[in-house]
C-alpha cells in the first residue's frame, strides 16, 4: 500500500480497513490533513466535518475490534456537492440565499447509503450557484480550482467534487448532473465519473435544479471505486418520485469481463464537430484502445441539445421564481438573468421541446439494437482559464458557461447512463474526457468499458501534484 | 419557425411586460442581459420548432395515476 494517502484508491482503503492493516481513523485523519493543506489553494470545500468524521471513523474501528464485519467502503473518506443534505449542515446549493436556511435535519438518501457501507463523510463541496453552471465558478464562494493547474476551471457545476478527488483530498465524491455537471468536471479534472440512468439513484434529500434531467452520481480516480460506490447507492426509496423501482443490478461482478461481445461505435455528425481537435483526438485514442472503427449517427442531437436548453431554462426558472421576486440582488450575476429569461419563455416552446424529447428518445433507443456502447467527446475543450467568459469553437465565439456542455446535453436529455473517462496527451498539461454511453439501465456496460480503458492505459486519472 | 424574434419585434417591451406580470423588477443593465439570453433561447426554440413533428407526438413526461 502506498505511503501517500492521496494515491490510495477507495477499494484499497476499504480492503486495508476491513483487514485491519489501517484504522479508519488514520485514513480519515490523513484525508483531513490533505484537505487542510490543499483546500486553501483549490477552494473545493465549503464545510469540513472533521469532528463528525473522526467520530464515525472511531465507531467503525470499534465495530471491527468487536468482531463485526465492515461494509464495502469501510473507512473510505468521501465528500459531497453542497446540494446534498447533511444533517446539521445548511444545504447551500452554491447560493448565498440558501445560507439563510436552517441546517438540514436529516441526510440525503445517498449519503446515508454510503455511510451504511461504512464510508466516512468528511465535508461538503463548492459548486456553481443552483447548479446552473459548467465552470465551477461562484460569485459568493469563489471558484473551485483545477488541481492540475489552479489557474484553470475545475468545471461545473460539481466543481468542488472534481477538485476534491483530483487533488487526492478524498478518493470519492458525489455530484449531480443535469446537463453535464458530473461529466464536465470529470473531463476538466481528469477523473472517472458516472452519470447513471435517469431514475436509477434516489435524489431524495438533495436540492433540485431541473426535475426532468437531474441525476446524481460519483467521481473517483478508479473505475472500481465508481462501481463500488454506485452499487452501494442503488435501491429504491419513496422520497424521489422519478426514481424507478429497479432491482439491485450490481456492476462490480462484471467489471473485469472485458470487451468481448460488445458492439462499440463512435458518434459521428454533431459529435464530430464544434470542438477543439484535442476533444476528437481523445475519442480517436479511446476507439483505438477499444479496437473498433464502427460509427453511428445519433439523429438530431443538435436539436436535442436545443430542446434540453429550453426545458432547463424554464424548469430552473420556475424553481427559483419566488427568489427572483424577493432576493434578486442576492443571486450570482452569472446565473440571475439566465433564470429571468427562463421565467418568461413562451410555454409552447417548452411543450414543443418535450414532444421532441419523446421523438428523440424513441429514435435513439433504436440505435441500441445495433450497438451496446456509443463513444463521444465529453467536452469541446480542456479546462478554460478561471474567469474566461468566451471561447472560440469552429470559428464561432460563444459563452463558456452556456456551451461547455454541448456534447453532454443531448445524452442526459434522455437520461442515458454515461461513464466519463479521462484521456491525457503528453503535449498537454490538462486532461480531457470521453463519454462512454450505454442503453438505459446498462451502467454495468459503461463501467465495464471504462474499466477496460483504464486497464489498457488509454484512460487514467493520476492524482494532481501541486507545483512546488 | 415558431417565433418571430426579428427587428420588428420589440423584445424590450416583451421583457418588461413579462417581468411585470411575474412581479420581477429589472434594472436596465439586467434587462440587456436578459435580452441576450432570450435571443439565445429564441434561436433554440426556432431550431426545435423547425422539426417536422407529427401533430400526434406526445410530450416525453407521462403521468401514471
Amino acid at each position: 500500500m502506498s505511503a501517500d494517502f492521496r494515491d490510495l484508491a477507495a477499494h484499497e482503503i476499504a480492503t486495508a480497513v476491513a483487514g485491519g492493516t489501517r484504522s479508519a481513523r488514520s485514513i480519515v485523519e490523513a484525508s483531513l490533513a490533505v484537505i487542510e493543506k490543499q483546500n486553501p489553494a483549490l477552494n473545493a470545500f465549503t464545510a469540513v466535518l472533521a469532528e463528525r468524521a473522526v467520530a464515525r471513523a472511531d465507531a467503525i474501528d470499534s465495530r471491527r475490534a468487536s468482531g463485526a464485519s465492515l461494509g464495502t467502503l469501510a473507512g473510505v473518506p468521501f465528500s459531497v456537492k453542497n446540494l446534498y443534505d447533511v444533517e446539521g449542515v445548511t444545504t447551500l446549493a452554491g447560493a448565498r440565499i440558501n445560507a439563510d436556511n436552517a441546517p438540514a435535519t436529516a441526510g440525503s438518501t445517498l449519503v446515508k447509503k454510503l455511510e451504511a457501507a461504512d464510508a466516512v463523510l468528511v465535508g461538503c463541496l463548492n459548486m456553481g450557484e443552483y447548479a446552473y453552471d459548467f465552470t465551477g465558478e461562484n460569485a459568493h464562494f469563489g471558484p473551485s480550482r483545477n488541481p492540475h493547474d489552479p489557474s484553470h476551471m475545475a468545471g461545473g457545476s460539481s466543481g468542488g467534487s472534481g477538485a476534491a478527488v483530483a487533488s487526492g483530498m478524498t478518493p470519492l465524491s458525489l455530484g449531480s448532473d443535469t446537463n453535464g455537471s458530473i461529466r464536465v468536471p470529470s473531463s476538466f479534472c481528469g477523473l472517472f465519473g458516472l452519470k447513471p440512468t435517469y431514475g436509477r439513484l434516489s435524489r431524495a434529500g438533495t436540492f433540485p435544479f431541473v426535475a426532468a434531467f437531474d441525476h446524481l452520481g460519483p467521481f473517483a480516480r478508479s473505475v472500481k471505486d465508481l462501481a463500488l460506490a454506485y452499487d452501494a447507492m442503488q435501491g429504491h426509496d419513496d422520497g424521489d418520485h422519478a426514481q424507478q423501482n429497479r432491482p439491485l443490478e450490481t456492476t462490480l461482478p462484471s467489471l473485469d469481463q472485458g470487451l468481448s461481445g460488445l458492439r462499440i461505435a463512435r458518434a459521428t455528425g454533431y459529435f464530430a464537430k464544434g470542438g477543439e481537435p484535442v476533444a476528437f483526438s481523445a475519442v480517436d485514442k479511446v476507439m483505438q484502445a477499444l479496437g473498433s472503427q464502427q460509427t453511428i449517427e445519433i439523429p438530431e442531437a443538435g436539436r436535442a441539445r436545443a430542446a434540453g436548453f429550453l426545458i432547463t431554462m424554464a424548469e430552473g426558472a420556475s424553481l427559483h421564481l419566488e427568489r427572483l421576486r424577493t432576493r434578486l440582488d442576492d443571486f450570482d450575476p452569472d446565473v440571475r438573468e439566465r433564470l429571468i429569461a427562463g421565467a418568461i419563455l413562451p410555454a409552447s416552446w417548452i411543450v414543443q421541446a418535450q414532444k421532441f424529447r419523446h421523438w428523440y428518445h424513441t429514435e435513439v433507443l433504436k440505435l441500441f439494437e445495433h450497438v451496446d456502447v456509443i463513444v463521444a467527446p465529453a467536452t469541446p475543450c480542456t479546462a478554460p482559464m478561471i474567469g474566461q467568459k468566451t471561447m472560440v469553437l469552429d470559428g464561432v465565439e460563444m459563452a463558456v458557461r452556456a456551451n461547455v456542455g454541448l456534447f453532454t446535453q443531448p445524452i442526459s436529455f434522455i437520461g442515458l447512463p454515461v461513464a466519463a473517462v479521462p484521456v491525457w496527451f503528453e503535449q498537454n498539461r490538462l486532461p480531457i474526457g470521453v463519454q462512454i454511453i450505454a442503453a438505459p439501465w446498462r451502467e454495468d456496460i459503461a463501467l465495464r468499458v471504462a474499466h477496460a480503458l483504464e486497464r489498457s492505459g488509454a484512460a487514467r486519472a493520476p492524482v494532481a501534484r501541486p507545483a512546488v | 419557425m415558431n417565433n418571430k424574434l426579428d427587428d420588428k419585434f420589440d423584445i424590450d417591451a416583451f421583457i418588461s411586460s413579462s417581468c411585470a406580470l411575474l412581479d420581477i423588477r429589472l434594472t436596465e443593465e439586467s434587462k440587456s442581459i436578459v435580452r441576450m439570453n432570450l435571443e439565445v433561447a429564441a434561436k433554440m426554440a426556432a431550431t426545435v420548432g423547425a422539426f417536422p413533428m407529427d401533430e400526434r407526438e406526445e410530450p416525453a413526461p407521462v403521468f401514471k395515476p
